[in-house]
């Protein structure tokens, strides 16, 4: 699934960033890269971003952006 | 000055410090999260670092994101300047369950690294004491900052071929410059000439092989496996200690809560400013208007000298008994939010509403900032990576009232006229601005990115530190506005002696009729496009009295107050911006607000 479409409070891993590096790279600088484990905090409803948590960091990111992201539950 | 705000330097501060005998000048850039810039405030900074004459590089970091913030001074230990590494917020950080040993982290790096608390002055000391140290080197990098094998023999393949081939072209140095190259760091590549990029090529096209990926995933990834291993080798990760500030988040950015926070915590910013300001601005009009009379009766009525001391007079009446009631609360509840960090949540909850008129949350930063003062607004918009998304951000900025606007719809309006309608106005504007983007963003089509935008903690504003922020704005005022307010009062007063007013009046008459404004206005309007109090305070002197509403009717102070609110910028945001945007884009601007306020004035005279 991807990461706009997880659920608040989940942690999952990240597996792919589609499309255009431009979205890797801005993540990876922000210490955030595939394989990564985050932890979904909250999710705004009717198109809005999704705010992650990563070793300490919090991270929002728009929905165009979460669509993109593809992730898959961790327990 | 810094704030809990990414994007809030966006230029450099230069200060003079004195440690002993010795002087230096310390200069604070701009944050970036990498060397491979992707906003200008970003560029800047890189190009500092590499260009300027720097004797140590100080790496501010927040240990409570370590691991993140390592990936910069990954990059930063190659520049080959010695580094100190300033281990910054080590209270958060243990608060988060975040211990780091100092000590294994300095060996690993081979570089000092000093703990802070900066905001508490903890360790302060110790740091400057450390840069001044004639033992710290320039970096060569430890052997524990070594990428993995392949990665390396790739990156000295291409630097041993770079070394001679160097002369001169880039500052940087061939490792560091090898390694932005199957980076793929666009600035780097286009300064290259094709036989470099050929042969960076060459070289990153047998580590992609072996890899299977991008070369400059490659590279990502390594100095992310790196950090990641220094953070794990060097700090300690325990239970965090949750405490209300996790529980406020979860209100804070609550799908409904968030928003009704959000407006409740505007209303009682906007209400607390009208309060404090509505307070204190009778009492100190009353004050000058005796004055006024008594001087009048001094120096007789219709004198020169009348003319000029009681312009002086308006001037510094302006500022003290109108524009600072308000201004000085507004200032501080800024300075609040901002510390706090509540604003990056705003950005956030904003997100999707910003994307509807075409940008996203980040652009709330230059948007809030603009209903403080236009100009530091503008030049918050070089935080967002695209051109087009710069244009539409300082649009919206300048569209928004600044504080000089504020003081001018609640001077005037709520205090003359009502609160209520003062609310109304801001309400318009906001409608006024959404549209406006939506305008521009349907225009210049381009897809946003879309929202990156680091949310970092809260933390308890420390009252000294927002009295001295708040201090150093309102010193901008009183040695920028309220000169030009005074000298502003005094010109008109002149003006009006000599009659010169009535031939700029007279000729305005056509446009101020329109609008159904008195004439004796004319002149206010062409002295709020200098300073925006300006056309309040002139107001008064050119109607010839404090009492407006004996000249003025409701619905002609509201007219004008919608002018006022929407019509060109003041003169210092009109060159901050063509500075941003250019000269031909900032007169479209100046001209599209015009129109706007003209629109706005027109429907308001017909409809009130």
């Amino acid at each position: 699934m991807m990461l706009h479409q997880t659920a608040e409070g989940t942690a999952i891993k990240i597996l792919e960033i589609l499309g255009a590096r431009h979205l890797r790279r801005s993540l990876s600088q922000m210490g955030i890269q595939i394989g990564d484990i985050v932890h979904v905090q909250r999710r705004v409803p009717y198109g809005g971003p999704v705010l992650i948590g990563h070793r300490g960091t919090q991270l929002a990111l728009g929905r165009s952006l979460a669509a993109r992201i593809r992730v898959a539950p961790v327990d | 000055m810094t704030a809990n705000f990414p994007g809030v330097t966006v230029h450099f501060t230069r200060t003079t410090i004195q440690l002993g005998h010795e002087v230096a000048e310390l200069i604070d850039l701009p944050g970036t999260y990498s060397l491979t810039a992707s906003n200008p405030a970003e560029s800047a900074t890189r190009d500092f670092l590499i260009e300027q004459e720097i004797s140590t590089v100080v790496n501010v970091i927040d240990a409570s994101v370590l691991s993140r913030s390592l990936e910069l001074t990954l990059q930063l230990l190659e520049l080959g300047l010695p580094v100190v590494v300033c281990l910054n917020m080590m209270d958060e950080s243990r608060r988060k369950g975040i211990h780091v040993d100092r000590e294994k982290l300095a060996e690993a790096l081979g570089v000092p690294v000093v703990e802070t608390i900066a905001v508490e002055g903890v360790g302060v000391h110790e740091l400057f004491q450390t840069v001044w140290r004639p033992s710290v080197r320039p970096v060569t990098s430890a052997r524990s900052c070594r990428y993995q094998r392949d990665t390396e023999s790739a990156i000295a393949d291409l630097a041993s071929w770079l070394q001679p081939n160097l002369a001169g072209e880039q500052c940087l140095p061939p490792r560091l410059l090898a390694i932005k190259l199957l980076e793929a760091d666009e600035h780097v590549l286009g300064q290259a000439n094709a036989a470099t990029r050929e042969r960076a090529a060459a070289a990153g096209q047998k580590l992609a092989t072996e890899r299977g990926c991008r070369v400059e995933e490659v590279i990502e990834s390594e100095r992310h496996a790196l950090s990641m291993h220094l953070f794990e080798s060097c700090a300690q990760v325990t239970h965090a200690a949750t405490d209300l500030r996790d529980q406020l988040d979860l209100i804070l950015t609550h799908r409904v809560w968030g928003y009704v926070f959000l407006v409740a915590i505007m209303v009682t910013f906007f209400g607390s400013v009208y309060g404090v300001g509505s307070l204190l601005e009778p009492p100190l009009l009353s004050v000058f208007e005796q004055s006024a009379a008594a001087l009048s009766r001094q120096l007789g009525a219709g004198s020169l000298s009348l003319t000029l001391v009681s312009g002086l007079l308006q001037g510094v009446a302006g500022g003290l008994a109108i524009v600072l009631p308000y201004l000085f609360p507004f200032l501080i509840g800024m300075a609040i939010l901002e510390d706090v960090g509540y604003l990056p949540r705003v950005a956030f909850l904003m997100d999707s509403l910003m994307h509807r008129i075409g940008l996203h949350g980040v652009a709330v930063v230059p948007a809030i900032l603009g209903y403080g003062c236009s100009v530091p607004a503008v030049m918050a918009t070089r935080i967002l990576t695209s051109a087009r998304d710069r244009f539409i951000a300082a649009v919206i900025s300048t569209l928004v009232p600044c504080s000089a606007r504020m003081t001018v719809i609640f001077g005037l309006v709520a205090f003359y006229v009502g609160p209520l309608w003062a609310l109304l106005i801001y309400g318009l504007n906001t409608a006024v601005v959404a549209i406006s983007g939506k305008l521009l963003s349907v225009i210049l089509p381009e897809s946003s990115p879309g929202l990156i935008l680091e949310v970092p903690s809260y933390h308890v504003p420390k009252p000294q530190i927002i009295l001295r922020k708040t201090w150093l704005r309102l010193k901008e005022f009183i040695v920028v506005a309220w000169p030009l307010l005074i000298a502003g009062s005094l010109l008109l007063s002149l003006a009006e002696h000599y009659h010169w007013d009535a031939a700029v009046n007279s000729g305005l008459a056509p446009f101020t009729a329109m609008l159904g404004l008195p004439q004796a206005v004319g002149t206010t309007l062409i002295f709020g496009v200098l300073r925006k109090e300006l056309s309040m305070v002139m107001l008064m002197q050119a109607l010839g009295t404090p009492q407006i509403l004996t000249v003025m009717s409701v619905s002609q102070i509201v007219v004008f107050t919608l002018f006022v609110t929407f019509y060109i910028p003041c003169v210092a945001t009109l060159a901050a911006l063509v500075k941003e945007i250019g000269w031909k884009l900032t007169v479209a601007v100046a001209a599209y607000s015009l129109l706007v306020a003209t629109a706005i004035g027109l429907a308001g005279r017909v409809l009130l």
